[in-house]
């Protein structure tokens, strides 16, 4: 595996390499189009001065010494050919003849602004009598031409050295930074990546100790998020199977019971009677348990999967109502509902089932003689939905746990029942888009009322 | 006795069902598919026909289109699948109520004697008081946009004293047409009945309400 630190450290080297190089085309471009010809003419104003001055002077040699030891290469030569040079001479003295007998026929030479272009040269430093400017001037009756440039190597010498060594910290300097910054990052991506791997092995209690404010902080943060949801999950799912087998098991372990004390045949009318019950209801309840398991499972991939379409939900509770009569009746209970004729858009066997859900909890857990009442209402954009009983209702820490699955309020299981109904209930409200709240006293009645939206 | 003709192929459910009927006080035939049924019915006094919905040769729908077309007597179908065609196709074939297995034993004969009892007395199907609408065909009283729903005994004993109202029933009577002329339960049942009828019709209507006569029994005053 590549290691970040040398992928980080390559990219910083390409990175000052290529913007050097691209540095200097750029600068080198816009010396050669612009700084060139003013320095030609600065110099050649220069030189003008220096010729000026010299044509005055008693003793040329003496003055033209002095004045290249101020910082000029000076080169100068009559019309017979004989040249001196001042203030060291040059590298290539590669000065065509006819450009000397111009300047002595008086006139004016722009070797620098005339040095040719070339991409990575920038010609300043080339210490070449061609890179001069070159004027006239008459001393003791005689013509000279005098060639001049500047002195680079006894006026910038501190100064490259000064920029080199500028260079070098520069670019070890970067290259230690970099080094740093890499670490930075680094570390904390490493931790991620470990603490990924302990989440397969060791569960989802993981300590992160990433405290930033970025991007990889808030990845870290995710992280943490994201295990946590997981870890709950985890735990649900556990709780789910543990107790789909314990509901399971349990009237199993009745059925056989039962069943086994059945074949005794010292038994009185009456416990044979009260075994068989006790068989019977079990048998219900894992088959109703096993009807809201598959429920719950067909609402597990939650979204587009659900079928949707207009119906009249009023007709739908009317029916449903007339089909729970009998139950209604065998109760001693009596039921009234209101109802505005109202359609909505949804899957009608799930709603079915939450209405059944929520009818059959209403009798199942009312009192002799009590009364359930059930209201349909329209408002402009949801439709309003309450199961109202006189039961035995329900406490305030029962009131928060009814919505999960397998939690039942009646803990001595006298009634009959699975603990998923209202979980499945939820689920299918939720699924719809709508909301369910329980309003709830004990020994006073429940309300469950719901909202969906409308179409 | 009430005859019922249970229809199914599943010899279990046929027996199931007669068990269950014949436990509840009628008497049964069974057959095992369209074709037995209709010779049966033309050979016997048959009150009732519980007809399956899944059968070979002729299915419940096309059977009981056939009992509806020869005999004035109630069909109840018998479904395994609770799909709303069905039920469509069920009412549209006349039937005239329907039970999806599987069945618990009390509401299948709670909606055998709520069809029978409709077929019995067809005059007078509803009772209006007012606004207080009580129809006996599917046992239901409406007051305005509420509607009631009550335990049957009592709901007879409320359509009775409506039948006649500020008329005065006398107790005897009252439990003789309801319970039965082998009624044994206690005197007091009546009064549980009355109390409850009170108390449920008192929270949602004030136009009728069940008065009692001292010494005689009761009647039903109708106040507008």
């Amino acid at each position: 595996m590549k290691s970040l630190y040398s992928k980080f450290l390559m990219a910083t080297l390409f990175i000052m390499i290529t913007s050097s190089f691209i540095g200097f085309f750029i600068a080198n471009a816009y010396y050669q189009n612009n700084l060139k010809p003013e320095n030609d003419t600065k110099n050649t104003e220069i030189a003008r001065r220096i010729a000026q001055y010299a044509e005055t002077q008693e003793n040329l040699d003496q003055y033209l010494k002095h004045t290249a030891s101020t910082g000029y290469q000076l080169y100068v030569v009559d019309r017979q050919g004989e040249s001196h040079s001042f203030g060291g001479s040059f590298n290539e003295k590669n000065l065509p003849s006819q450009t000397v007998v111009n300047v002595l026929n008086g006139n004016i030479y722009h070797g620098m602004r005339d040095f040719p272009k070339k991409t990575f040269v920038t010609g300043f430093f080339a210490n070449e009598l061609r890179n001069s400017v070159g004027v006239p001037f008459t001393h003791d009756n005689t013509q000279y031409a005098l060639f001049m440039r500047p002195n680079i190597k006894l006026l910038f010498n501190e100064i490259h050295i000064l920029l080199g060594w500028m260079g070098l910290a520069i670019f070890i300097l970067s290259l230690i930074a970099v080094l740093i910054w890499a670490a930075m990052i680094i570390r904390p991506v490493r931790q991620l990546s470990q603490a990924t791997n302990k989440v397969g092995e060791n569960g989802f209690d993981i300590h992160l100790d990433i405290h930033r404010k970025d991007e990889i902080g808030q990845l870290a943060q995710n992280f943490k998020d994201m295990i946590s949801r997981l870890g709950e999950l985890d735990k649900l799912r556990r709780t789910f199977v543990s107790n789909v087998s314990h509901d399971i098991q349990t009237p199993l372990l009745n059925i056989q019971g039962y069943s086994r004390l059945l074949e005794s045949n010292m038994l009185s009318e009456d416990d044979r009677y009260t075994y068989l019950k006790v068989i019977q209801e079990e048998a219900n309840r894992m088959s109703t348990l096993s009807k809201q398991l598959l429920t719950l499972s067909s609402l597990e991939p939650k979204g587009n999967t659900l079928r949707k379409e207009s119906f009249e939900v009023s007709r739908q509770l009317r029916s449903l109502i007339h089909r729970f009569h009998w139950l209604v009746n065998e109760n001693n209970l009596s039921l009234t509902y209101s109802f505005e004729d109202v359609w909505v858009k949804g899957n009608p066997e799930l709603l079915n089932t939450v209405w059944k859900n929520l009818l059959t909890n209403a009798i199942k857990y009312n009192k002799p003689g009590g009364s359930i009442d059930i209201t349909l209402k329209e408002a402009h954009d949801h439709i309003e939905i309450t199961f109202t009983d006189r039961g035995i209702g329900l406490g305030t820490k029962e009131k928060k746990q009814i919505f999960d699955r397998f939690y039942r309020a009646d803990l001595a299981r006298t009634k009959q029942g699975t603990g998923l109904g209202l979980s499945i209930v939820k689920e299918v409200i939720e699924l719809h888009g709508g909301q369910i709240s329980v309003n709830s006293r004990l020994e006073k009645g429940t309300t469950f009322k719901i909202f969906l939206p409308h179409l | 006795m009430t005859s019922i003709l249970i229809i199914d192929d599943d010899t279990h459910i046929v027996n199931l069902v007669g068990v269950t009927l014949r436990d509840a006080g009628f008497h049964t035939y069974k057959a095992k598919n369209g074709l037995d049924a209709l010779e049966l019915l033309e050979k016997s006094t048959i009150d009732l026909a519980i007809v399956d919905v899944m059968m070979p040769k002729m299915d419940g729908y096309t059977l009981t289109k056939k009992i509806r077309d020869t005999y004035d007597i109630p069909v109840i179908l018998l479904t395994a699948k609770g799909e709303l065609y069905d039920k469509e196709q069920g009412y549209s074939a006349g039937t005239d109520d329907y039970i999806v297995k599987p069945f618990e034993p009390k509401e299948l004969v709670f909606r055998v004697q709520a069809v029978l009892r409709r077929y019995d007395k067809p005059s007078n199907h509803v009772i209006q008081l007012h606004d207080v609408k009580i129809d006996k065909r599917n046992y239901e009283v409406q007051i305005g946009k509420q509607h009631l729903l009550m335990p049957m005994k009592e709901f007879e004993v409320l359509a009775l004293l409506a039948s006649r109202p500020n008329q005065v029933f006398n107790r005897d009577y009252l439990i003789e047409n309801i319970w039965g002329l082998d009624f044994e339960g206690d005197e007091r049942t009546l009064n549980v009945h009355i109390k409850r009828i009170r108390e449920r019709l008192g929270k949602i209507t004030s136009t009728i309400e069940v008065v009692t006569v001292r010494g005689v029994g009761y009647k039903l005053e109708v106040t507008s």
